[in-house]
């Protein structure tokens, strides 16, 4: 079975069928994506107490949920990397990083501007906020220790270490948070929960997440041969790609 | 347990051989705290209020600052690849290590933090669960300090990027304990905070040596 | 004579490192046994220091292993360590400790040693500085200090990363003595120089890693 995964993890094989995953993600995120759109945006009720607004919904819970799923990705990456010392898991790691906290980032700003109708300021200490802004922190460390490294490689460990640590602290963080939460600002209804409302609602929610998480494979496939090519650039298989190109 | 009683003896040595070091994260949390009364009011209600979570940020920094000494002279020197070589247990020298880091440095924060508090008038009752929460959550800096320290020992300047990467990890420390301090000002019963404090305490000590013997493989690569 | 098994033996199997993409070694084999030394040569950079790390099981090499009697060194890594000594070109001395002090974590390290401290330091030639601290000492005489856990090894394997800097002509010949004693006794001994050494009638073998970089 090892031998298996190390030939279809062998940066060569790698190469070769992850292009049509590639392919396959990009078009699956643009049909969803604009299904998904074009329901959350124009053809579902507006929200009988928030109005239009509740539309940032569509998007800011997507790229929350996607902000965990990237560090659960980039975890799985991590592992992997510490076992079998694989190179397509080592690049996965910090491409992983990028894209999560982008997502996260994303997550955060939308946020914002929900919270700017919601409670007439751009920022409060909400505790869904919180913890993305933490979450936002374990990316950034993620990205500079993988990045601080002359050999990309140790770098590539020591942020999968450091991500194996934050993994077993995440859940501790957000119920820190969450907690912290309730006792300052007492049990208000936060807007930020699922709606178990009505389908209309939902099936778009439902559809925008599964967008949101074709486009971050096809993005995370993109980042990461890229990568693979800039860092194999002196190998027999990338030259002779190279040749074949030219 | 010859092991860890040995390098704990040697730790500890060395500690006090250069005990004008371990003065600096005391007078660093001392000034930082005399800075706020400064900085926002002198008001006694005001400083009262905002004493516990300036205690323990303060505490957390100065915590931070010191980490570095744990491995990196070791590294410096050459003397951690010898320590690492010795046959034993690495996770009980790494836990030997971290044990002496929070003697020489976690102690005396805990020692001197009822005088910050005289200096914010952090409400009388309070003091006990502030001492408390220092004495259960300093080991917890100092173990989740390790692998920030053993991560980026081989990298120039890696003393700020492993204070950016422990930070976060601190969250939870900060929170529980000042969610505690500010419950008893109050009054209110405090006992879970401290189970849940003592149950991070006790995962750490039994997860973070083994992140550390991992990283410090990395550094060593 | 022979202090040590007679059966002992270290070899690799092809070793491959590489540094920020750059291959160091590929295909590196050594193979050394009783009463042997290998000299590990190489330019600055060809990786001789990554190459002692790998043996002493610092760090693991990305493709290949370390054999220790013919068992990978991680497969019982205490029982490897116990064989081992190695003194990196650090000397791994701490200054803020008196020669004393960092002899005495020399025996700790060793485990064991016959001689007495007093004798020991009369051995490196600072008996009248037992109690002076290491950082008032000089390059050479720190480097003494460190080097007097060779007169206290019971292991048999050496690793010695470049153990001749800053030494006097006098220690060098010293420690010429004690490695010859060391290859007699059956021991066996891995080492870089940048300088000729007499390692007397014992059988050396050379490791390039200029050459195996070409490769």
């Amino acid at each position: 079975m090892f031998t298996f995964l190390h030939k279809y993890a062998s940066p060569q094989y790698f190469y070769s069928w992850s292009a049509s995953w590639q392919k396959w993600a990009s078009i699956i995120a643009a049909l969803l994506m604009s299904v998904g759109l074009y329901y959350s945006l124009l053809n579902s009720p507006a929200d009988y107490q928030q109005g239009e607004t509740v539309r940032i919904m569509y998007v800011h819970v997507p790229a929350a949920w996607l902000s965990m799923f990237g560090y659960m990705v980039m975890a799985s990456a991590a592992i992997v990397t510490l076992i079998w010392r694989i190179k397509v898991a080592e690049i996965m790691i910090a491409q992983c990083a990028v894209i999560g906290a982008s997502f996260t980032a994303l997550a955060l700003i939308t946020g914002m501007l929900w919270g700017k109708p919601m409670w007439g300021a751009y920022w409060v200490w909400d505790a869904r906020l919180t913890s993305e802004l933490v979450l936002l922190f374990l990316y950034f460390g993620v990205i500079a220790l993988s990045g601080a490294f002359d050999d990309e490689r140790a770098g590539a460990r020591a942020a999968a270490i450091l991500t194996l640590v934050g993994i077993v602290n995440i859940p501790i963080i957000h119920y820190s948070v969450e907690w912290w939460n309730t006792l300052h600002q007492g049990p208000t209804v936060s807007k930020f929960d699922s709606p178990s409302a009505h389908p209309s609602m939902l099936i778009p929610l439902l559809v925008m997440a599964l967008a949101f998480k074709a486009y971050f494979f096809a993005v995370l496939f993109k980042r990461a041969r890229t990568e693979l090519l800039l860092r194999e650039r002196n190998t027999s298989w990338v030259k002779a790609l190279l040749k074949e190109a030219v | 347990m010859r092991l860890f009683l040995f390098i704990f003896k040697r730790d500890m040595l060395l500690a006090i051989r250069r005990r004008r070091e371990l003065a600096n994260p005391l007078v660093f949390f001392i000034m930082v705290v005399s800075m706020f009364p400064l900085g926002v009011t002198p008001d006694h209600a005001f400083l009262a209020e905002l004493s516990a979570g300036v205690i323990w940020v303060t505490a957390l920094l100065a915590a931070l600052i010191s980490m570095d000494s744990m491995f990196r002279s070791d590294y410096g020197d050459g003397s951690l690849e010898q320590l690492l070589l010795m046959p034993g247990s690495k996770v009980v020298l790494i836990s030997a290590k971290i044990a002496a880091h929070w003697v020489s440095i976690g102690l005396p924060l805990v020692i001197i933090a009822p005088l910050m508090s005289f200096l914010l008038f952090l409400p009388p009752q309070a003091l006990p669960s502030l001492i408390i929460t220092l004495l259960i959550s300093t080991p917890i800096l100092s173990l989740l300090g390790a692998v920030g320290v053993a991560l980026t020992l081989s990298l120039r300047g890696g003393g700020v990027l492993s204070s950016l990467l422990t930070l976060p990890f601190y969250v939870p420390v900060l929170i529980f304990s000042t969610m505690a301090i500010n419950a008893a000002a109050v009054n209110q019963p405090v006992s879970g905070y401290y189970a849940l404090l003592a149950a991070f305490l006790i995962v750490s000590i039994l997860l973070v040596p083994f992140a550390v013997v991992a990283a410090l493989r990395v550094s060593y690569n | 004579m022979s202090k040590y098994k007679k059966s002992n033996s270290l070899q690799s199997t092809a070793l491959q490192c590489e540094r920020g993409g750059r291959v160091l070694f590929d295909n590196l084999t050594f193979e050394l046994h009783a009463g042997e030394a290998l000299l590990v040569q190489g330019a600055n950079g060809s990786g001789k220091t990554s190459l002692l790390r790998i043996i002493t099981g610092l760090t693991t090499a990305i493709e290949g292993d370390v054999l220790w009697n013919g068992r990978p060194i991680t497969a019982d890594e205490q029982a490897y360590q116990r064989e081992l000594l190695f003194i990196g070109h650090q000397s791994a001395i701490k200054q803020e400790l008196s020669v004393r002090e960092n002899l005495r974590l020399h025996y700790a390290l060793n485990g064991c040693g016959a001689d007495s401290m007093v004798e020991l330091a009369e051995k490196v030639g600072l008996r009248q500085r037992l109690g002076v601290i290491c950082s008032r000492l000089s390059a050479g005489q720190q480097r003494r200090v460190a080097l007097a856990r060779l007169f206290l090894s019971e292991q048999p394997l050496w690793v010695l990363d470049e153990p001749l800097t800053a030494l006097d002509v006098d220690f060098i010949a010293a420690i010429e003595a004690c490695l010859q004693a060391h290859l007699a006794n059956g021991g066996m001994l891995i080492l870089t120089t940048h300088r000729g050494l007499d390692l007397g009638t014992a059988t050396i073998r050379n490791l390039d890693l200029n050459e195996s970089a070409k490769k």
